[in-house]
């Protein structure tokens, strides 16, 4: 990090996690504080609106951003991602747990960050939301979902057996496909490696992303997976695990919804980064906001800092919370189960 | 009148610039129409999130939903003219 940027960290912008790699700044919550929090990958003027959104329901937030060369070198990017993203994430919410008492979480990412988000909600039992928009595909997922399931249609065949397909075109097609995902390819060819068997955040989504994702809702983590239409994320997605993601939705705790839009990033300010932005600002709004008004409680004063005014309830020197008040309960006892 | 308090307000925010932000130039030295991310000023995602705290502080003001887009922190005129829409009919 340079000393001007260094210099600039002195409001709501501050270093934290292992060697303060992270860069994170902190929404508190409008009025009472639920104990649930949010983790929001990325420090945009749109994730600000996504914090202040939540804030206005009780939930605390860290927007978060890699530091220094993490950030602005994109293969260290990319590699610390790799490494360091689920830990990353874990220390963030350790932040927000110590700061804000949240007991509970909601990662927020997009990309890259979005399936470091989806990791770290497998290897963490804090995390009850999960949100992820345009998560990154690799290039066989690309390919798999451009052409993949056709070449295993028995309909295909029947047709291209019987010459009711016209051939010259359906090859078009199909050399235009590995065109395209191969120009993509190119400007990562770590996209080329699929991984196998373990679950690589940046190389892609997990093979058997449809279990993952039962098992968190299993758990009861609500997600919800936001994708713009003309992005690689809808196509892999829809055409790949279309049928197995409509089941998972019945359950009611995966929403997957198809935003209108071309834009891959989530926070920049073209009309289809907004629509992304809405469409993450309806989920909270229909399902973080009841889960968290059904918690909340009326403001307390903290402990130590107020004197009550009747000294027999307050016992001793009438400080502290009184066993019998049930507004004194130690926060994150009941969490917030989205 | 707006376009004098949008005036008063580019100044204003000038001399934030320079003071709060440390980009090493002067509030004379900041036009405008100049871009405040790339191709101008440079400023970052931190630096836009602090500079949204240092604002609010200031104007005593928040800005809306509908303002946080980048459009809004395109260059000072526009930011300006944001921050008197918000702060519009107040005593000074």
């Amino acid at each position: 990090m340079t000393e001007i940027a260094r210099r600039r960290l002195n409001r709501r912008v501050s270093e934290f996690g292992p060697s303060n790699a992270l860069v994170g700044a902190m929404t508190n919550a409008v009025g009472p504080a639920s104990s649930t929090g949010a983790i929001l990958w990325g420090l945009g003027v749109a994730e600000v609106k996504t914090a202040r959104r939540l804030a206005r329901h009780g939930v605390p937030s860290l927007q978060v951003r890699l530091g220094g060369a993490a950030f602005s070198n994109f293969d260290v990017r990319v590699e610390t991602y790799r490494k360091h993203g689920v830990e990353y994430c874990r220390a963030a919410m350790d932040k927000l747990q110590a700061e804000q008492g949240a007991g509970s979480f909601i990662l927020m990412g997009n990309c890259a960050a979005a399936n470091v988000c989806l990791a770290a909600a497998l290897a963490d039992d804090r995390v009850s939301g999960l949100i992820m928009s345009n998560p990154h595909v690799n290039f066989a997922q690309v390919l798999g979902g451009s052409i993949g399931k056709r070449l295993f249609r028995v309909r295909t065949w029947r047709n291209a057996l019987g010459g009711r397909t016209a051939l010259r075109r359906a090859a078009r097609a199909l050399g235009a496909a590995v065109a395209a995902s191969l120009r993509k390819a190119a400007d990562d060819p770590a996209r080329l490696v699929r991984p196998a068997g373990t679950f690589d955040p940046l190389r892609g989504l997990p093979d058997d992303v449809i279990a993952r994702l039962r098992a968190l809702s299993d758990r009861g983590v609500s997600i919800l997976i936001a994708c713009a239409e003309g992005d690689d994320s809808f196509h892999y997605l829809s055409r790949c695990h279309g049928r197995a993601l409509e089941a998972l939705q019945q359950s009611g705790r995966v929403t997957f919804e198809r935003v209108a839009a071309q834009a891959h990033v989530f926070s920049t300010d073209d009309a289809a980064a907004e629509l992304l932005n809405d469409a993450v600002s309806q989920w909270i709004e229909r399902v973080v906001a009841p889960a968290i008004a059904r918690t909340l409680r009326p403001a307390v004063p903290m402990p130590g800092t107020v004197r009550y005014p009747f000294p027999e309830v307050g016992r001793d020197a009438g400080l502290g919370p009184h066993p019998e008040n049930p507004y004194h309960r130690q926060r994150g006892q009941d969490e917030v189960r989205l | 009148m707006t376009t004098t308090t949008t005036a008063t307000v580019i100044d204003a925010l000038k001399w934030i610039l320079a003071d709060e932000m440390d980009l090493g130039l002067t509030a004379d030295q900041i036009n405008a129409t100049v871009p405040l991310l790339e191709d101008g000023l440079n400023l970052d995602s931190i630096a836009i999130v602090e500079l949204i705290a240092v604002l609010e502080e200031r104007f005593a003001f928040q800005f809306h939903d509908a303002d946080l887009r980048t459009a809004s922190f395109a260059n000072l005129e526009a930011l300006a003219k944001v921050i008197t829409a918000r702060t519009a009919g107040r005593e000074p």
